[in-house]
């Protein structure tokens, strides 16, 4: 047993105690994911103000449906919560329901400060303008799709916790990301932020 | 995008998948079978690796404020509230019990005396008490219902100005048997007990229905 704090052992008890009803132990887990949450907003809603909204609801619903967690993946199934709450955003806005998620897709549009940009504990710090150029990118990108990168790829959730969360198929997930990717991908390199391998050079090689 | 690149080559969706372990075995077992010979899916597969490894690095943007949550949602103060309800019912059939059984023994009719005489000269309902033949200062310890009755006819006439209040009904009462205000007390205390059992029992049938659902 190793004395430094483990960070699944401190969501697990903070967990226990949040099923119980402590509202202490539920704002431990607000602070372990509080970032998480507002960022996937943030990138999908498009405004730092619609944002906090949903992040706030977010933790609100957290806490009134925290007895319906069944086991899992806490980040997961905050997250799923979370889609759902900027979805709600985006309607009550609109004032009729949102019929696809490129509606949200329209108000996604990337514009935050590079002053907004604050590294994470565990991130590398990357240029600012490879950070603006994968911003920009992730804001071209088809809302649905753009809802997978940030999940699986930013946030880390597995195909299965992703489609849960985003209520599809695996199969779709798998699609969706994959497509998302080779856009990025295209948008980055033409922004010059991917090494290019010579497009030509590759059409060329026989396989 | 994949139906245009030139036949022979893995889809992109199969490498994508790849990079996050999320293919079969025999799919994993054919892209690692193909991509030594291929420099375009080789390329493919490090390209997507890239972008997949910028995205992950993209800093995150701190929260404006804090999210904590100040006070508990209503569904979770439930639990508190049967808890409140349960004493505030438990306090009230304390005193009423207390008040009631000082009431029916002798104890209280010793201090019933000055107790009635202050009843008197406290309220409009003096008057009443003074017509009523059994209102007499000393207090009836338990008036039979006829005599409750009897009285009850003599006073309304006399005192209908006060049949309006909410409390009409109990002052009424109060001039026709002459009750005392420990009676009143335990007559009071009694109702509010009774609504209180019943609220807590509610509650807690709620708050149980809720934490199963």
């Amino acid at each position: 047993m190793s004395h430094a704090v483990d960070p699944s052992a401190a969501e697990a008890r903070a967990l226990e105690g949040a099923r119980q009803g402590e509202l202490a132990a539920f704002n431990q887990l607000v602070l372990m994911y509080q970032t998480a949450v507002f960022n996937v907003a943030l990138r999908t809603l498009g405004n730092p103000d619609d944002a906090a909204d949903a992040a706030q609801e977010t933790f609100v619903s957290a806490f009134r449906a925290i007895r319906e967690f069944r086991g899992g993946s806490f980040k997961a199934w905050l997250l799923r919560i979370t889609v759902n709450s900027c979805y709600d955003i985006v309607r009550r806005r609109q004032r009729r329901p949102a019929s696809s998620l490129d509606e949200l897709g329209e108000r996604a549009d990337g514009d935050f400060g590079p002053s907004d940009l604050k590294p994470g504990p565990e991130q590398t710090a990357l240029s600012t303008e490879t950070a603006r150029a994968i911003q920009d990118g992730l804001a071209t990108l088809p809302a649905e799709q753009r809802l997978l990168v940030l999940l699986c790829d930013v946030q880390g959730l597995s195909y299965e916790e992703a489609a849960g969360a985003t209520q599809v198929a695996l199969g779709t997930v798998k699609s969706r990301l994959s497509r998302a990717r080779a856009r990025l991908r295209d948008y980055l390199r033409e922004r010059g932020e991917l090494p290019s391998h010579s497009r030509r050079h590759m059409e060329e090689t026989e396989c | 995008m994949d139906e245009t690149r030139p036949q022979g080559h893995a889809p992109t969706e199969l490498l994508s998948a790849y990079l996050d372990r999320q293919v079969e075995p025999d799919e994993a077992v054919l892209v690692e079978r193909h991509l030594p010979g291929c420099a375009h899916c080789s390329f493919e597969l490090s390209d997507l690796d890239a972008v997949r490894a910028l995205v992950h690095r993209l800093p995150q943007v701190a929260p404006p404020r804090s999210f904590v949550l100040r006070e508990p949602a209503p569904m979770l103060r439930l639990p508190q509230l049967v808890i409140w309800t349960r004493a505030a019912a438990a306090l009230a059939a304390l005193v009423f019990a207390v008040v009631f059984s000082l009431d029916m023994s002798g104890l209280a009719a010793r201090l019933a005396v000055p107790m009635a005489a202050s009843s008197q000269t406290a309220a409009p309902v003096a008057p009443a008490i003074r017509a009523a033949p059994q209102s007499t200062p000393r207090r009836i310890e338990v008036p039979s219902p006829d005599q409750a009755i009897g009285a009850n006819h003599l006073a309304d006439s006399t005192i209908e100005s006060l049949t309006t209040g909410p409390l009409a009904p109990l002052s009424r009462a109060a001039a026709g048997v002459s009750i005392s205000p420990l009676r009143l007390a335990w007559i009071v205390s009694g109702l509010v007990a009774f609504v209180l059992i019943g609220s807590a029992l509610l509650v807690g049938r709620r708050t149980a229905g809720s934490s199963r659902s």
